[in-house]
């Protein structure tokens, strides 16, 4: 199957402190990664790296396709209503005023906000805003998707409800994504494939297949790998 | 404002009048130096020029101002972006902000006369400083995330400048015109008693030296309310302008 990220040994350090070391990983055509690793170990570092957030790195990085990127407090600008945050990135991609609407009322239309289209940010629920959020970065008609612990900040149950959302948008879809998570249920729920990354300077530890039968298995290994 | 809010300030300001006007008639105080209320409000009907005093005053303080505050926003976003301008241009300014702009009236009367250039460039000079301060900080602070966003999804430059920089620093560009707005009123008046022929200052300086303490009186009253009518009118401005920071 055709690669749609691919990632050859990269290094980064920001001074002396080493971050990542030697990582290597592809992410094939729709299929859904998940970095997970002990916390400070490096994840978004990395994902910013994909995303070329940061410069100044050692090995690789392609990345075949257009993509979205989804961050961690959603990062909503706050002067924007619902609608006008989504309809940055068509605006940009120099559609017309008329074509912006219309995809972000398409995206409203999925993301179930519809009514919501003129709150300001501070006006609606994390969950909401979080979904503003994945509708934003899919305004550009993306086959990518990175996301950065996009649900680390929801209650409990709106993080289930977000991620069986999640899970749906990506079949319909037909997305690629990049996920970054500290939950390790989380990755498991939702991916095909997670990479269990080691404290600093991070390596991969192990890069696991899921499927429906080793879920259990795989969660008891990740937690020795992980150490906690 | 509550509406309980604004009858406690009339109920207020009905009451301090009220006892000047009684204080006045009961202690028969020399009403030249202190004329009553009444005294004061029937003497500014006799000035003729009051109303052009006001408009020529409010042109001016409109033309310095709105100078004042663009070149601050101006500056201020290329000084709060771009570290070279702030290295060069910016240290230069930052000197200059602490010469007290009243210091340079002399100096820009002689260089441009005592017409409207000389008081204009002043108030735009005022102006300036607490603008350009205030969108420096804000141009620098922009949170990186919003940056981030913003290369996520490819934005233009010109995007980037009107919708995110911009944007980004509004509230603190409106808190410096504020500011900017209320040091370029004393400063007015500070600069039409120096010179000048027409003007609620200039006729301030001119009623005392006829000893018309009534009607100098009448005329600073009408600086306050003229200040709390600008300010006010602000307020509404900057609320039209960030909606987002309504009823969140």
């Amino acid at each position: 199957m055709e690669a749609k990220i691919v990632v050859k040994n990269i290094e980064k350090s920001f001074g002396e402190i080493k971050v990542l070391d030697n990582i290597s990983f592809n992410v094939l055509d729709k299929e859904f990664v998940s970095i997970v690793g002990p916390s400070g170990c490096g994840k978004t570092t990395l994902l910013y790296l994909t995303r070329e957030f940061l410069d100044d790195y050692g090995g690789e990085i392609n990345i075949l396709g257009k993509n979205g990127f989804v961050f961690q407090d959603h990062n909503l600008f706050p002067w924007k209503t619902v609608k006008e945050n989504i309809e940055v990135g068509p605006i940009n991609k120099g559609k017309s005023k008329c074509e912006a609407e219309k995809i972000t009322n398409d995206l409203l239309k999925e993301v179930n906000l519809g009514e919501f289209k003129d709150h300001y940010p501070p006006q609606i629920s994390e969950g909401m805003k979080q979904r503003v959020g994945i509708a934003r970065a899919l305004a550009n008609n993306p086959e990518i998707l990175l996301m950065d612990e996009p649900f680390g900040s929801l209650d409990y149950l709106t993080r289930l409800k977000m991620q069986d959302f999640l899970l749906k948008l990506c079949k319909e879809k037909g997305l690629s994504v990049l996920f970054v998570t500290h939950d390790i249920d989380e990755a498991i729920k939702l991916s095909d494939k997670v990479i269990v990354l080691s404290k600093r300077p991070a390596r991969i530890l192990e890069s696991i297949e899921i499927n429906e039968s080793n879920k259990v298995i795989v969660k008891k290994r990740i937690m020795e790998l992980i150490g906690n | 404002m509550k509406n309980k809010t604004i009858f406690y300030s009339f109920i207020s300001f009905f009451i301090f009048l009220l006892f000047w006007q009684v204080s006045v008639s009961i202690f028969e105080v020399n009403t030249t130096l202190f004329p009553s209320p009444w005294m004061v409000f029937h003497s500014l009907f006799e000035s003729r020029q009051l109303f052009s005093d006001i408009v020529v005053s409010l042109i001016r303080l409109l033309a310095g101002v709105v100078m004042g505050i663009v070149m601050g926003i101006v500056v201020g976003l290329f000084t709060g972006r771009v570290s070279i301008v702030n290295d060069t241009l910016g240290q230069i300014l930052n000197f200059f902000r602490f010469i007290p702009p009243l210091a340079l009236v002399p100096l820009f009367i002689v260089w441009m006369g005592i017409g409207e250039i000389s008081k204009i460039s002043l108030l735009a000079w005022t102006a300036f400083f607490p603008v350009w301060i205030s969108t420096f900080n804000g141009a620098r602070n922009i949170e990186k995330n919003y940056l981030l966003v913003a290369k996520s999804l490819d934005v233009k430059w010109f995007f980037m400048l009107k919708d995110i920089i911009i944007k980004g620093s509004i509230e603190y560009i409106l808190n410096g015109a504020r500011i900017g707005i209320s040091f370029a009123f004393s400063v007015l008046v500070a600069a039409e008693m120096l010179g000048a022929y027409v003007g609620i200052g200039h006729r301030i300086a001119t009623f005392q030296s006829v000893y018309r303490i009534d009607k100098m009186i009448g005329y600073i009253i009408i600086l306050g309310i003229f200040g709390l009518i600008v300010d006010k009118f602000f307020v509404v401005l900057s609320r039209k302008i960030t909606p987002w920071k309504n009823g969140s």
